[in-house]
Parts: C-alpha cells; sequence; structure tokens
C-alpha cells in the first residue's frame, strides 16, 4: 500500500471511530458561552431558548442589573396589527415574568440585521462610561455575535460586552447530528459564521425597494385588465 | 475554493460563471398567475407569503385559501411567539379576505415535504380536479414545486407556483450580500438534502460514485500492464 493510501484509510478510520468527540468540537466551534462582565449593569435579549425567563431570573437575583432594548426590524405584520410593536411585546414578556416595568430601558433603533444592532450597542457603551453588558443570544449563533462584537466595538467596549449563549432545548454542541433541527441550525449557524466574516458589516443585505400588497394588487388588477 | 473565492471578488467574472443563472434557476413561479380554486401560503415567511396570497383573494385570482394548522416551536409553545397559522389567519383577514373562503387543514407540518402531505389529505377529500397555486419565497418555488409534484402524484390536481419576493436581496446578484448568500447556498443544500432522503438522489450519488470508481480503477490496471510490458 502506497503511503498516500494509507493516510487516505487512517484519515477514514479515525473519522468514523472518533466521530462523537469531532462533532462534538465542530458543534462547540460555534459556542462562545461567557461569565458577565464584572462591571455588568445591563442585559440585552437578542435570542435563545427561553430568553425571556433568563432574563427575568437573573433581574430578579441582581436587583442593580437592568434589562436593555436596542430596537427592532420592521416588520410588516407590526404595521398591519397582525403582531404587537416590538417594544409592546417586550415589556409584556417581561410583565408576564414579574420585571418591574422601570427596570427597562428602550432605545427604539430600527436594526434590520445584527451588525446594526451591534452598532446601536456601540453607540450605547459610548455615553455609558461604566457600564457592561450580558447579552443573551442563541447557542450556534454566539461564534458569530462576537466575531461582529470583536469588529464593530473598541477592545475597552468589547470587553465590557459577554454573550450568555442559552442551551436550546432540543440540541446542544454535544448532540446536535442527533436531530433534523439540530443538524439545520448547525449548518445554518456555520453558513452564517462564514459569510459574515466574508461579507462584513457592509454586506448584509442589498438595497432592494419594499414590497407592499397594495402595488402587488394594482400590478395583479393590471393583467386581469389586458 | 479558489474559484468561489475568484467569482466572489469579481461579480463581473461571477456573472459569465453562471451565478446569476444558479440563483434564477430556484424559481420556477410567477408573480401573475391565472385564476385557481384554491390559495396555500407555505409556513415560514409569514412577513409576506400570506400577503401575497391574500392579494390573490382580494383581486378574485384565487376562490379560497387553505390554511394550514403548523407545528409548534418552542417559543410559540412558551407563548412567546403566536402560532403561526393565527398569523396566517389574521393576515388574511386584515387584507380583506371574507372568513368564509378560508379553509383550515389539520396535521401539524414542520416542513415542506410534510404540508405537502397535509395537502394530499385535503386534495384526496375533493370528487373534481381542482387547481392550486403555492405562494412562497421565489428560491422556495423549485423545492416547493418538487415536493408537492411527489407528494400529490396521482391526484387530479393543476398545481401554479407564485414567487414571493426575497425582501433583503436579488435572486439575479444573490451572491453580493450575505443574505442572498446564506439564503441560496442553504437552499441548493436543502434541495440535495430533498433529493437524497425523498428522492432518487442516493442513487445517483452511488451510481456516479461507483462509475467513477470503476473508471478511476481500470485506468490505474491500465497503467500497470503498460508498466509491466514496457
Amino acid at each position: 500500500m502506497r503511503t498516500s493510501h494509507f493516510l487516505i484509510v487512517s484519515v477514514i478510520v479515525v473519522c468514523v471511530a472518533a466521530h462523537r468527540p469531532i462533532l462534538r468540537a465542530l458543534g462547540g466551534g460555534l459556542v462562545v458561552d461567557q461569565e458577565p462582565p464584572p462591571s455588568c449593569t445591563h442585559i440585552v435579549v437578542l435570542g435563545g431558548d427561553k430568553r425571556y425567563d433568563v432574563a427575568a431570573k437573573l433581574i430578579g437575583e441582581t436587583p442593580k442589573w437592568k434589562l436593555l432594548h436596542l430596537g427592532g426590524k420592521y416588520s410588516r405584520l407590526v404595521e398591519y396589527h397582525v403582531l404587537p410593536p416590538w417594544e409592546d411585546h417586550f415589556k409584556q414578556q417581561m410583565r408576564e415574568r414579574g420585571a418591574p416595568e422601570e427596570r427597562i430601558e428602550f432605545r427604539g433603533a430600527t436594526l434590520q440585521n445584527s451588525w446594526k444592532t451591534v452598532t446601536e450597542l456601540n453607540r450605547w457603551l459610548q455615553e455609558q462610561d461604566d457600564a457592561g453588558v450580558v447579552v443573551l443570544c442563541e447557542r450556534f449563533n454566539s461564534r458569530c455575535l462576537r466575531y461582529q462584537l470583536d469588529t464593530i466595538l473598541s477592545p475597552e467596549h468589547a470587553a465590557r460586552v459577554s454573550l450568555l449563549a442559552l442551551p436550546d432545548r432540543r440540541y446542544n454542541e454535544q448532540d446536535w447530528w442527533r436531530s433534523r433541527t439540530g443538524l439545520k441550525q448547525f449548518v445554518y449557524a456555520g453558513i452564517d459564521l462564514a459569510a459574515t466574516w466574508w461579507f462584513g458589516p457592509e454586506g448584509e443585505a442589498e438595497d432592494v425597494p419594499r414590497w407592499t400588497p397594495d402595488e402587488y394588487e394594482k400590478q395583479l388588477r393590471l393583467v386581469q385588465d389586458r | 475554493m479558489f474559484l468561489l473565492g475568484a467569482m466572489l471578488c469579481f461579480p463581473n467574472a461571477a456573472r459569465t460563471l453562471g451565478l446569476r443563472q444558479a440563483g434564477l434557476w430556484l424559481d420556477v413561479g410567477t408573480t401573475t398567475p391565472e385564476r385557481v380554486d384554491y390559495v396555500l401560503s407555505l409556513g415560514g415567511g409569514e412577513e409576506i407569503r400570506p400577503f401575497v396570497g391574500a392579494s390573490l383573494v382580494k383581486v378574485g385570482l384565487a376562490n379560497q385559501a387553505l390554511v394550514l394548522q403548523t407545528k409548534n416551536n418552542p417559543d410559540i409553545q412558551d407563548g412567546i411567539s403566536r402560532p403561526t397559522q393565527e398569523i396566517i389567519r389574521d393576515v388574511y383577514l386584515v387584507r380583506g379576505t371574507p372568513p368564509e373562503k378560508l379553509v383550515f387543514l389539520d396535521g401539524s407540518p414542520s416542513t415542506t415535504f410534510e404540508e405537502s402531505l397535509a395537502v394530499r389529505r385535503f386534495l384526496e377529500s375533493r370528487k373534481r380536479a381542482v387547481s392550486l397555486a403555492i405562494v412562497t419565497h421565489d428560491f422556495h418555488t423549485r423545492r416547493a414545486r418538487w415536493v408537492f409534484r411527489q407528494s400529490l402524484d396521482g391526484i387530479p390536481v393543476n398545481l401554479v407556483m407564485v414567487s414571493a419576493p426575497s425582501e433583503n436581496f436579488r435572486l439575479e446578484t444573490w451572491w453580493a450580500s450575505k443574505q442572498g448568500f446564506t439564503t441560496v447556498v442553504a437552499e441548493y443544500l436543502k434541495l440535495a438534502a430533498y433529493h437524497v432522503h425523498y428522492g432518487h438522489g442516493l442513487w445517483w450519488f452511488l451510481s456516479v460514485a461507483g462509475i467513477g470508481g470503476w473508471l478511476f480503477w481500470r485506468r490505474r490496471r491500465v497503467g500497470k500492464t503498460s508498466e509491466l510490458t514496457n
């Protein structure tokens, strides 16, 4: 057997025999889970399973901490009153979990993507000299978010922000390949991380004119009339 | 890897290399369909798909709208998000669809394939051939059409795919933005996974791999024989 053949067979054997640790390491590579910074004063809820329960628990345990709501995306469902505005939704979720409204700060920014969110957080940190933030986020999205924070924030500001990567009840980095949801989330998070790194803050989305149902109906009627 | 890098760096060259076509190939739908009996907005894009469906009903291009009962994810179970079928129903109502034009279907689908099975059960109870418009995002129309054709095999139905636009990128230039890139790459992966899981993709893959392996073995054998002869 040639050396190259021996190497290929060895790699295959190692991959098959040690697939679990390899897959765990790949899953673990997407996760950044950190302790809150010593100067922590605020919690930002960006995502993750049971995020509002965790935020309410942290607020309950640490009386000096506050919740910081940076803003939300434009939503057609909000515009047509199918869903409540982001701020009302957030207030209601926290009220249901016993978090007092006076401990929530709203920035009210329109944040179309995660780069804009990080930029808004940066602005807020520049206004607050001694504030620290713990961000609640999806577990497999945490590596990507940490990369964005470290890209946009100065090293001093980045050190004042830590990520709490919330575990998902359906999968984690130890067993993601066993469920369809885990597999999908792992693949999406991997593609997202690579694309975030490649495109950077400027290449997030194209400037596409906003679609409206009224314009679409006009177009349909025109075609019908022809 | 080098080729991918080159394609991403030079958009003009990328166009000639077929990236544009690769994006457009995914879209097999129309935005202005003919008149149909039913319209169905697939789950997962409530910001736009049900709005398109409601417009079709409103202008008289669809007689009734099908609303699927979807599987509840953890956020819905915890009361953080509203159930998807409630959102779809409310979009139809807020856009002027009369309630009697909504038909609610059972099942708890969480994938396009499961949605197609729920529709099959509904159509099996129809006595005559019907026409059905399926509304989904433009990049999803090819996979959705393939899945529905597989699942509705033997059912007399005229399927019409309706493309709802992607709101953060254009399919013609998908490689120019992160949203476009991640969406199209993920869609191709899903398309491949669906062909392997629900179709004959695995057999195609094994056949090509088998023929490739046989050709490689044969070439090596011929090489060894000629070495011995010399």
